[in-house]
Order: structure tokens, then C-alpha cells, then sequence
């Protein structure tokens, strides 16, 4: 093996140690034993790999992420008995309750989406220069990672189109005592783009996990819910750039949680 | 031997599992929905496996292909062949272990591609060896090879040059509202 060949090897051998018996790597092992060049170069390889776990290996988790999966994680538990004619019987009921959340949303009567008012009346006011951002920056993770460490709501994963799109800045607001995060973003055709969050929880009447096209005062604006978050995007610019953004929906959603 | 029950499951593996995620989707509660996803499929779907060793791997290539979901990607970056290479042993002499603190280190690994990017991650996080890996993100375990080698470069050549954090910056403009009617 050229000395090339003996590093490319070892530098997939694991900085623990783990793999020193691995038959792969003992000829490569052997030869770098016998080879300073080679022996110097294992052992700054060594250095940086090991730097590079001890650093990963320490980055801090959640301090409620455990108890967010282990309840989630019961909930969510398939039950064992249930048969299957009576799984089909709930699964029925579900879709036709799923149903007609669909229809009781797409056709409002007044004051049942007061957080989608209270949200517009934001933008209104946001895009009159009359109220301004709590925070900005051009990467909107920079802006969830602020909405999270404020407790305000921010989905984790965005639909993927509009998580390629330049953010401006959030702002976050209360409706009847509870928090409303809005992210506002550059839309692909030039026009505005705004991302309204709040916790489903705190809706009588959340919109479905289907979403939901509506125009709004002068707003095109679809609504949706999606693990604990409710949420509604809403642009000036014609409703095929909503169905566009949304084209791709967000795969991963904190479901085990809700 | 059986498999251990959710509980036992989720201690051993969730913060790997949620460190995993926050190198692939480079913030917190993205990674963290990711962890609890993935946990969530388990839940729904892990029942099905019998075998107590394999658990760790389908917990990770879950999470991985999760992650694929939410960015599917059109193009992959090509697999370094050794012959197109010189000879010569890569560099590494100039070692950033000595000077590089966490946050750096962690910012550094979450610039550069994922094809790399994960490799390294299971890597550094070893828990897996370079065939496990090769499993983990079904690809051929020459390939992880060939990214570990070109991605430790990666990581080397943005740390020595410390070209993190260039681009970052968030501006605080007023603390959020939590008043009724704080919209205007």
C-alpha cells in the first residue's frame, strides 16, 4: 500500500479505538508503525479526531426532549387489541370528522379565525412601516432559533420551498393572551411572503392538516395545522405562489409530541 | 435477546440520535422534531423489528431518511477515487485540535455538505464504524471512505482558515411582546 492508500484507511478507523482489531485496517496499522512519515501522520489524525468527538459528543440536548418523546412516544404506542373492524370503524369516523373540519374551515362563520385577523392586522401594520420587527436576519433559522429561545412558537421544520427563501424578520404578538409568531420572508416573485404561527391547542377551532386557500382582505392566505402548530402563509401576490411554496410538504413534523 | 422497551430505547439513543440531527439540520428544534419523528416512527412501526441489535441502525437511517424527505437534494457530489490523487499523504499537519472549542468545532462541521457532513457526524459521534455508517446511509463503504477522507479535509481547511460565523448575525430590536394587543 502506498502511504496515500495506509491513510485513506486509517483515517476511517474511529478515534476510540473501536475498529484496532478491525482485520480492514491491520495491515495499514502495521505498515504506519513502521513508518515515521506515517506514524506522525496517524497520530495528528488521532489529535483532530479526537478533538473533533469529545466536542460532539458534548453538545447540550434539549433538557425536555426526553420527556417530549417518552409522552409522545406512549401516545403515539399502536393498541394491541383493537380489531380490525374496529380500527376501520375509527378510521372511518376520523376521515369523515376530517371532513368536515375541512368544509367548517374553508367556509368560516365570523370570528371563528380571530388569530388569522389578529395576525393580518399585524402585517397591515408591518408592511405600513407602522409596527417593525423584534428581530432580523437574512436566515430564517437564525429567527426560529430567537422565536425559540423567546418561548414564542415556531414550527421546527418548514415546508421545504419557503426554507429556501431569504427571511426579513419576526415578530411576535399576543391574541387573547396567547403568542402568535410571525416570520415574514422575500417570496420568489418579489412580493412579501409571512409565516403565521400559534399553538394548535389554543384554537377552538384549528384549521385542518389539509390546507386550507382563502382570500382575506386583500390577502391570499392558506391555512394549516401540522404537529402542535397552526399556521398560515399569506402574501399580496397572486394564490399560485401560496401553491407553489406549499408544494412540498414539510416531511418531518412533531407529531409524537402533540 | 428481545427488544428492550421504549423507554430504555429512547435513554440509550436519544441524545446521539438528536446530536445526529442537529449536524444534518443545523438548528435546534428542527433536529429536535427530527429526534422525536424518528421515535415517533418507532412507536408506530419499530414493534415490527425483533431483532435488539439492530435497533440503533434503524433509528439512525430513520432520522436519515427523514432528513432526506424534508431536503431532497438533485444533485450528489461525486465519490473521490483514489487514483485521481497523488500519492502523497494528505495534509494534516496543521491541526486546529489544539485551538478549536466546541462551538467552533460543531459550526465548522455544519457548513459543509451533508454527503459529508453525515459520515462525519456518525463518525466523530462513534457510534458506528465506516461499515455501519456505509448502512446507515446506504451507500457503498468505499464511499464513506472516500468522504471521511475528503470531509475531515473540509473540516480542517475551514477551521485553520476560520472562515465561521462570517455571515451570521441577528439583530434584536425590541424584546418580544407579550402584552394583549402588543401587534402594533
Amino acid at each position: 500500500m502506498t502511504n496515500k492508500e495506509v491513510a485513506f484507511l486509517l483515517g476511517a478507523s474511529r478515534p476510540n479505538g473501536a475498529d484496532a482489531n478491525d482485520p480492514e485496517f491491520a495491515e495499514a496499522i502495521e505498515q504506519a508503525a513502521h513508518n515515521p512519515a506515517l506514524h506522525t501522520w496517524v497520530e495528528q489524525e488521532r489529535r483532530f479526531d479526537g478533538a473533533m468527538a469529545r466536542h460532539l459528543q458534548a453538545v447540550p440536548v434539549p433538557a425536555d426532549l426526553r420527556s417530549q418523546i417518552l409522552t409522545g412516544g406512549r401516545v403515539s404506542q399502536p393498541a394491541p387489541n383493537l380489531s380490525l373492524r374496529r380500527l376501520w370503524a375509527i378510521a372511518a369516523m376520523l376521515m369523515a370528522f376530517a371532513g368536515l373540519a375541512v368544509w367548517y374551515t374553508g367556509t368560516p362563520p365570523g370570528g371563528t379565525n380571530e388569530w388569522e385577523d389578529q395576525a393580518l392586522a399585524t402585517l397591515n401594520q408591518l408592511v405600513a412601516g407602522k409596527a417593525s420587527f423584534d428581530a432580523q436576519s437574512p436566515d430564517v433559522a437564525d429567527l426560529q432559533r430567537w422565536l425559540h429561545a423567546n418561548n414564542s412558537p415556531t414550527v421546527g421544520v418548514l415546508p421545504e420551498r419557503l426554507s429556501r427563501l431569504a427571511s426579513l424578520g419576526c415578530k411576535t404578538i399576543s391574541w387573547d393572551g396567547r403568542p402568535l409568531s410571525i416570520i415574514c420572508f422575500h417570496g420568489p416573485a418579489g412580493e412579501l411572503v409571512h409565516l403565521a404561527m400559534t399553538e394548535r391547542a389554543a384554537l377552538a377551532n384549528p384549521p385542518p392538516e389539509e390546507p386550507v386557500y382563502a382570500s382575506r382582505d386583500g390577502w391570499n392566505v392558506v391555512a394549516w395545522s401540522r404537529g402542535r402548530m397552526a399556521m398560515m402563509l399569506a402574501t399580496k401576490a397572486p394564490v399560485e405562489q401560496l401553491h407553489t411554496l406549499l408544494a412540498i410538504a414539510p416531511a418531518a413534523v412533531r407529531i409524537a409530541a402533540d | 435477546m428481545g427488544v428492550p422497551d421504549f423507554e430504555q430505547i429512547v435513554d440509550a439513543h436519544y441524545a446521539a440520535l438528536y446530536r445526529f440531527a442537529l449536524s444534518l439540520a443545523r438548528n435546534e428544534p428542527a433536529a429536535a422534531d427530527l429526534t422525536q419523528q424518528t421515535f415517533y416512527l418507532w412507536a408506530s412501526r419499530g414493534h415490527q423489528l425483533r431483532d435488539a441489535g439492530k435497533v440503533k441502525s434503524w433509528l439512525f437511517t430513520t432520522l436519515y431518511r427523514e432528513f432526506l424527505g424534508m431536503h431532497r437534494k438533485e444533485s450528489r457530489f461525486p465519490t473521490a477515487e483514489l487514483d485521481e490523487e497523488t500519492a502523497e499523504l494528505p495534509e494534516n499537519a496543521s491541526s486546529p485540535a489544539d485551538f478549536i472549542d466546541g462551538a467552533t468545532a460543531v459550526a465548522a462541521l455544519q457548513q459543509i455538505d451533508p454527503d459529508y457532513r453525515a459520515p462525519l457526524t456518525l463518525f466523530y459521534l462513534e457510534e458506528f464504524s465506516y461499515r455501519e455508517i456505509a448502512a446507515v446511509l446506504n451507500i457503498p463503504a468505499g464511499t464513506v471512505m472516500s468522504r471521511l477522507s475528503r470531509g475531515k479535509g473540509m473540516l480542517r481547511k475551514l477551521l485553520l482558515e476560520g472562515q465561521m460565523d462570517a455571515s451570521r448575525k441577528i439583530i434584536p430590536m425590541e424584546p418580544p411582546r407579550t402584552a394583549e394587543g402588543g401587534a402594533s
